[in-house]
């Protein structure tokens, strides 16, 4: 009884698509993936679990963003990192680390490290490109209200990736964001899973990114907390602030 | 038979002179040249094995490919112990490398992080010929700057510089360092992003204790026994450690010395064949000459080994005056080029990663000089055989009729 009670809940769930107000345009989904972890103007709270062949940690941050320009983020743990922060103003880049009370700018040739030994590179963090401005798309397929959309580089484009395959719900939820080198080779895989209901607003928790060649290895970041349209001062992002 | 060969040659003095000068010439030519082309190699020899890759080298069989951090050979006290007490090795000294943000109040850039062991690199490499300013390692806490990179931070000797890295556990790294001295190894990689730093300091700062990325050895008996020393250093180091001489470590540099050596030998020998050449020809142009005088000296009874014997000492005598006369000449330039050194006028320039200064000096070795005084004489005497035995074969009755 109970088994075909879930079956039945699960056709529906399978056969029922949302309903919308409108179809979503390609652009707007793009735009919406995106936006996922940028916002107007938020504060979260995020863990991020990093497991290398060499080392597994996880740390806790706090992040503040105003739109896609700004960001700040800081360390709260493991003890021996908190403090350590990250300023993002434009395509600049500071790093704060209170163990020496410095503040070091990130030079051009270290965009593409890592980011506190994570998957992602400081690039990831700064670059504000926009799918939708740097690539041509095209909707492949919609299943069960999920769009695949592939994104190739516009030739002129200054993006690292060759093509991005897309993939996101009618409701501009991303699924999985897959990243192609120019070469057309698969690099890493980003999956969004756990959505949640954050401020009023449906948004995954968490985010797992998987680098292709290291397939045992990955960053998650989960969103423990997340409060939108939040009132920053112009201090909020600046150099002072980096040491607070 | 010396006197009437000595008179014999200045019969034709002129000729004679021009042979001689010659043969003074190629000599004068050739040694400063493998003066200096040893210099070149002396440098290139010290820049990419003295200072980088030692005789002998010890790693962790993926360093030389991943140049990954974690790479390292763990109980590096046991095994520096185990070749500090080889016979053959001269020094040993241990280094570990890392890469990081370095910056100063102004800029920060990428750099190369050396760690060194301040008193056993010092043996290894002498340190009045890294530095440029300052002083080498004496403390904790201090720091060397490539010229280039100090230069791109604008940071100088006595200020401060701050290190920011990835450690080996995933924290963050980071650091405050006083420039001790500046360094010009040669190496325009280093020079330009190279950071040197007391082994202790880059260990704790990296979380790599009592782990070393390459423990480096010089042999006792120089760069001809390093074959030896490896075999010591192989039987003294445990395995799963890979233990390379310079030349396997090195195969490029080692290919370009050894072109290089090819590259002067064929100097010497076209050298040589120039100066055998002067004296075939001028011997047999006075045994042309002297067919007459030879055709009399044999029917007096001159038995045909005496005159094979008499024009080989003609010979003989015009390579010694020629190779003493080009041993003056040469002698001195290589002098200059040795104290003074030569200015090439292209500036420092660069090879396979080597900056050469400007002014190169040369090198001097006896067997230079020897290796080209023997070669003119033996040649000479080879290339008057020939004119020699044309004259023992002469028959005195006919040689006497020609004209």
């Amino acid at each position: 009884m109970v088994k075909v009670f879930a079956l039945a809940l699960l056709a529906s769930v399978l056969v029922g698509p949302p309903v919308f107000a409108a179809e979503p345009t390609i652009k707007e989904l793009l735009d919406a993936t995106d936006d996922v972890n940028r916002g107007e103007s938020s504060r979260s709270t995020i863990e991020m679990q990093v497991k290398t062949k060499r080392y597994e940690r996880t740390m806790r941050m706090t992040a503040w963003s105003r739109g896609e320009e700004d960001s700040l983020i800081r360390i709260l743990s493991p003890a021996k990192d908190a403090g350590t922060t990250t300023l993002k103003v434009g395509d600049d880049m500071w790093n704060y680390i209170p163990k020496i009370d410095r503040t070091m700018k990130i030079p051009p040739g270290m965009m593409s490290g890592s980011w506190m030994g994570s998957h992602f590179s400081n690039d990831d963090l700064v670059k504000s490109n926009r799918l939708s401005d740097e690539f041509t798309y095209e909707k492949e397929s919609l299943i069960d209200g999920v769009y695949t959309i592939v994104c190739t580089a516009k030739p002129d484009a200054a993006v690292v990736w060759g093509k991005v395959v897309v993939k996101v719900r009618a409701d501009k939820i991303p699924v999985e964001v897959a990243y192609y080198d120019e070469d057309g080779e698969l690099a890493r895989k980003m999956s969004f899973s756990d959505v949640r209901d954050f401020d009023g607003r449906k948004v995954p928790a968490t985010m797992l990114l998987v680098p292709a060649d290291k397939p045992d290895e990955f960053t998650r970041i989960t969103t423990t907390e997340l409060d939108f349209n939040v009132k920053f001062d112009d201090r909020t992002f600046s150099l002072q602030a980096l040491k607070e | 038979m010396f006197a009437l060969a000595w008179r014999n040659i200045w019969r034709q003095s002129r000729r004679s002179m021009i042979t001689i000068l010659a043969m003074a010439c190629g000599a004068a030519v050739c040694m400063p040249m493998m003066s200096f082309m040893d210099g070149m190699f002396a440098t290139m020899f010290d820049v990419a094995v003295t200072q980088q890759a030692g005789h002998v080298r010890v790693e962790h069989p993926d360093y030389p490919v991943t140049n990954s951090m974690f790479d390292t050979m763990v109980d590096a006290e046991k095994k520096l112990e185990a070749l500090e007490a080889l016979p053959d090795a001269s020094a040993v000294t241990w280094r570990a490398y890392g890469a990081g943000l370095l910056g100063t109040d102004k800029k920060s850039m990428g750099a190369v992080l050396v760690g060194v062991d301040p008193v056993r690199e010092s043996r290894v490499t002498p340190t009045e010929t890294m530095l440029k300013e300052g002083s080498w390692l004496t403390e904790p806490g201090q720091i060397l700057l490539g010229y280039g990179l100090a230069d791109e931070l604008s940071a100088s000797i006595g200020g401060e510089v701050v290190i920011m890295t990835q450690a080996s556990d995933g924290s963050i790294g980071a650091g405050t360092y006083t420039v001790a001295g500046l360094v010009r190894s040669g190496n325009a990689m280093r020079d330009n992003q190279g950071a040197w730093l007391s082994l202790a300091d880059l260990q704790e700062l990296l979380f790599i204790e009592n782990q070393v990325h390459e423990l480096v050895l010089l042999a006792s008996g120089g760069r001809d026994h390093v074959d030896t020393l490896k075999a010591d250093v192989v039987a003294a180091v445990d395995e799963g450690v890979l233990v390379r001489t310079w030349y396997e470590a090195d195969p490029q540099i080692a290919e370009m010395l050894k072109m290089g050596q090819q590259q002067s030998n064929i100097m010497l020998v076209v050298v040589f064949f120039l100066a055998g050449f002067g004296v075939l020809n001028t011997m047999l142009m006075s045994v042309f000459e002297r067919t007459r005088e030879l055709g009399v000296m044999m029917a007096l009874g001159t038995r045909p080994r005496e005159v094979i014997r008499l024009i080989l000492m003609e010979g003989f005598l015009l390579s010694v005056m020629g190779v003493v006369l080009g041993g003056l000449l040469g002698g001195g330039l290589v002098y200059l080029i040795c104290v003074q050194g030569l200015d090439l006028g292209y500036g420092d320039f660069e090879m396979s990663g080597v900056v050469f200064p400007s002014r190169m000096r040369g090198v001097f070795h006896i067997n230079h000089a020897i290796s080209v005084f023997v070669s003119m004489v033996v040649i000479s005497i080879l290339a008057a055989l020939w004119p020699a035995w044309r004259a023992s074969k002469l028959e005195p009755v006919e040689a006497m009729r020609a004209d």
